[in-house]
């Protein structure tokens, strides 16, 4: 059961508000990038044997680091569950984890759908990044489980918020796994990467903006969804009562 | 107690162990490029003796047509090591003038004992065709090309033919995938919504109906 926003003060409620407008300017910065990354960015052919397949990179990155920063969120909430047993941060923790493996989800078939067309198989095992994203988004599916079973149980919202906080290792381990690691994900603005032009640069810079404020748009959406779930709860009690 | 005579032929097996035990001791002097590990750590090891130098090398046995390597040489000297110039080179098929391919590099090693590294580069894309045991040298060479020390080995070409459309089907999927995800999950909140209110409306009616029916039984009594 939710908790309601207005738990977690004024700027909860002034969050839930933001909704309409952070979807509008999600949709028209995403909408803009679209045409950006399919049409009008030249193509990569240096080091690319798929250079249309190659610009599924443009929001395959939004989305890759819209889930780290949901999860960043998901990791502060969780924080907050453990310092002050507030239900309404285990909400937000809750709600942001599952908008991060929605994100997952996009970059991982996404990425899966560049590596078919540009190494011939969907999925190498021996690529570092690969395997540790892969393993950060089984953990959060793991996070949904254990609060699945543990529903009812004292101390659930302590257990996922611990839980989380240990699962949070593997996002900055996910990172920088292409330093510690042989890998074959390519490195294309990361440092000694091959770069993607002004324009390349232009169009993965309003999707990452684009994806996180859509990511921010979806969270308003469900905490009112969260609140609407607290009001339903208390008038059932009241009916009941 | 059962006992065996002594036949020659028993001693056979242990003395193979043996050999295989000894054999890599029995490997080629410095002097002599030579092959340690396996895959992926395979190292290629050449030498210039004369210059007290050293030369390792990790050539992987696959490459990769799409992704290319990077091949990263260390050179290592010794307290007496001259200052001097190398070059190091790769060659694919190096005695077939026809598929014949060298990359190469030039580095300076300092005098006395240093560590010094040195990258050559196949860049993707330009080995194409798939073959396994391919025919793959790595040399030694000084400054004026006279080669210093070389090892043969072999190497599998992979190579992955670029979709003929460049990946616009994927990119088609991908962008489907997407978008469709969002889309469903922003229904998935909008129905999830109109339930919510729908089911705190009913309940809310139900209460004020309930507390109007309370305040009117009060009226008649």
């Amino acid at each position: 059961m939710g908790t309601s926003p207005a738990a977690l003060g004024g700027s909860g409620l002034r969050f839930v508000r933001l909704k309409r407008p952070l979807l509008a300017a999600a949709a028209g910065l995403l909408f803009v990038d679209l045409y950006l990354s399919l049409l009008w960015v030249p193509s990569l052919t240096l080091g690319f044997s798929a250079p249309v397949a190659q610009r599924i990179f443009y929001f395959h990155l939004g989305a890759a680091i819209t889930s780290y920063a949901a999860f960043a969120v998901n990791f502060a909430a969780s924080i907050q569950v453990l310092r002050t047993g507030r239900p309404a941060f285990d909400t937000l923790a809750r709600d942001a984890a599952g908008l991060a493996l929605l994100f997952v989800a996009q970059a991982l078939i996404a990425g899966s759908l560049w590596g078919w067309a540009e190494w011939g198989v969907a999925w190498r095992f021996e690529d570092a990044r690969l395997d540790t994203y892969l393993v950060l988004a089984l953990v959060f599916v793991g996070y949904f489980a254990a609060r699945r079973q543990l529903r009812s149980a004292e101390g659930r919202e302590a257990t996922a918020a611990a839980y989380a906080v240990v699962g949070f290792v593997l996002v900055p381990l996910s990172y920088l796994s292409i330093y510690f690691w042989q890998s074959l994900h390519p490195r294309v603005i990361s440092p000694g990467g091959q770069g993607i032009g002004p324009e390349g640069g232009m169009a993965v810079g309003l999707s990452v903006v684009g994806f996180l404020l859509l990511f921010l748009a979806l969270l308003a959406w469900r905490t009112d969804l969260s609140r609407l779930e607290a009001q339903v709860a208390s008038l059932q009690q009241g009916a009941e009562g | 107690m059962i006992r065996r005579s002594f036949t020659p032929i028993a001693t056979l097996p242990p003395a193979l162990a043996v050999l295989v035990f000894l054999l890599p001791l029995l490997a080629p002097a410095a002097d002599a490029g030579f092959v340690t590990g396996i895959d992926p750590s395979r190292t290629v090891h050449l030498a210039d003796p004369a210059n007290n130098l050293s030369v390792t090398a990790v050539v992987p046995e696959v490459f990769e047509n799409s992704i290319g390597a990077t091949y990263t040489f260390t050179l290592e000297g010794a307290n007496d090591t001259q200052a001097a110039t190398y070059g190091v080179e790769i060659t694919v098929s190096p005695a077939d003038p026809d598929t014949h391919r060298t990359w190469n590099a030039t580095v300076s090693v300092p005098p006395g004992s240093s560590t010094t590294h040195v990258s050559v580069s196949i860049p993707a894309l330009t080995i194409n065709g798939t073959q396994a045991n391919a025919p793959f040298r790595v040399a030694l060479a000084y400054a004026n090309g006279t080669p210093a020390d070389s090892v043969d080995l072999s190497i599998d070409l992979l190579y992955h033919s670029p979709p003929p459309d460049g990946g616009l089907f994927q990119l088609a999927v991908a962008s489907g995938f997407f978008w469709g995800l969002v889309f469903l999950y922003a229904l998935h909140l909008q129905k999830a919504q109109a339930r919510l209110q729908a089911r705190a409306d009913a309940l809310e009616g139900s209460l004020e109906g309930r507390s109007k029916e309370g305040r009117e039984s009060g009226e008649n009594r």
